[in-house]
């Protein structure tokens, strides 16, 4: 990484004028750089998962199991994938999930999203 | 063996690239069609366009051309750059086509616009001739990503769970002896971590190379979703011509009367 460094600081003049017919100046490489690093790095210090932190298989994160409660009282489960195109964790899935389901099923009095730790609660209707 | 310049390892890279970024096309169309039937829609800005069968085709279609365009070399900065704006596109159009592949695909497809793509192995060098690239630093911001994603990948797995073998457990399609996991989970981040360091040493590049295509080779063929994991892998093992270039031995040659490192000028 060090090796990198120095090389951006000593070789990044640009002789053809390379991007776009202008010449780029050495900063504006080395924030990109730092960019690299930043935004990764500021993305691990949070909760995570979280998206542009390169948190590929970690673990990191849960798609929870979705129940609902139909007007007469029936409980079940349906498949996360029948709802969602993907099943990726950083998404706030108790944000955005019950009320799709809600409208989709018919029927549907409350929508459950289960994850190992909590359970999170909706009711459907206005 | 002929000495691999820069330019043609960067025209590797082009190839890999451009030939991950049809994958991913095929993985967005096969998403986007989910979402546009009926699946849950989680858009990033209210005034995109919605997501329907027609929208869908038409980005699908210009992400082919611009993959195709930077497999051949044709007009090679625009393709790429294209490629980089399609990618940015889908990303916005909806929270659930993100993943670290896409991600890592519009990076490097922004680099490469930013650089000489079409200087060697070409549509573009057939035209105008085999240009020997003198940009160097397009190249060096593809290698520093790459270790930047090798660094912290291994850093996120860095934590109980992945280390304690329950995710290469879940998402391998082979059952293996249960005390395996959790050694394979550590030797994951060590190798992942040693990658992201060991790539810039002229000394070990070529053993590092090796142990990165046996690393992304093994988990392509072990894993869930080798479709997608190929892709990746081609973004990841697609950039290491790009490490190689810079080893004295294997490409370096006088340019306007200086010994030159071939991937840096």
């Amino acid at each position: 990484m060090w090796a990198a460094i120095r090389e951006l600081l000593t070789r990044c003049h640009t002789p053809d004028k390379a991007f776009l017919g202008k010449p780029v100046a050495r900063p504006v490489i080395v924030v990109i750089v730092i960019l690299q690093l930043m935004v990764p790095g500021l993305v691990f210090l949070q909760e995570p998962p979280g998206r542009l932190g390169w948190q590929m298989y970690s673990g990191l994160g849960e798609i929870p199991k979705i129940r609902i409660e139909t007007a007469d009282g029936a409980v079940r489960e349906i498949p996360f994938t029948n709802m969602a195109a993907t099943r990726r964790p950083e998404i706030n899935w108790g944000k955005h999930l019950p009320a799709h389901v809600c409208n989709v099923i018919p029927d549907v009095a409350a929508v459950d999203l289960i994850y190992a730790d909590v359970d999170q609660s909706f009711a459907c209707g206005p | 063996m002929a000495p691999l310049t820069g330019s043609n390892a960067l025209a590797v890279t082009r190839i890999s690239v451009a030939a991950a970024a049809l994958i991913i096309t095929l993985e967005n169309f096969v998403t986007l069609n989910q979402i546009a039937a009926g699946r849950i829609t989680i858009p990033f800005f209210g005034w995109f366009p919605p997501i329907d069968e027609r929208s869908v085709a038409v980005v699908f279609v210009f992400g082919v051309i611009g993959s195709i365009a930077l497999i051949a070399g044709f007009r090679s900065r625009t393709a790429a750059g294209s490629v980089a704006v399609v990618t940015v596109f889908i990303l916005l159009w909806d929270q659930q086509t993100y993943s670290s592949h896409q991600l890592l695909l519009l990076c490097l497809s922004a680099y490469l616009a930013m650089g000489r793509p079409g200087a060697s192995w070409s549509l573009d060098a057939k035209v105008r001739g085999h240009q020997e690239s003198h940009v160097s630093w397009p190249n060096t911001l593809i290698m520093t990503q790459i270790s930047v994603v090798y660094f912290f990948t291994a850093l996120a797995k860095i934590n109980p769970v992945f280390l304690g073998g329950d995710v290469l457990r879940s998402a391998m399609w082979m059952p293996l002896p249960d005390f395996v996991y959790v050694p394979l989970s550590i030797g994951a981040v060590a190798m992942e971590l040693f990658l992201a360091l060991a790539l810039w040493s002229r000394r070990l590049v070529r053993m590092t190379i090796a142990l990165g295509i046996v690393l992304h080779a093994g988990i392509v063929v072990t894993l869930d979703q080798p479709l997608v994991l190929f892709a990746f892998a081609l973004l990841m093992v697609g950039t290491y011509p790009l490490f190689y270039a810079r080893a004295p031995s294997s490409g370096t040659h006088p340019v306007h009367g200086r010994r030159t490192p071939a991937g840096l000028h």
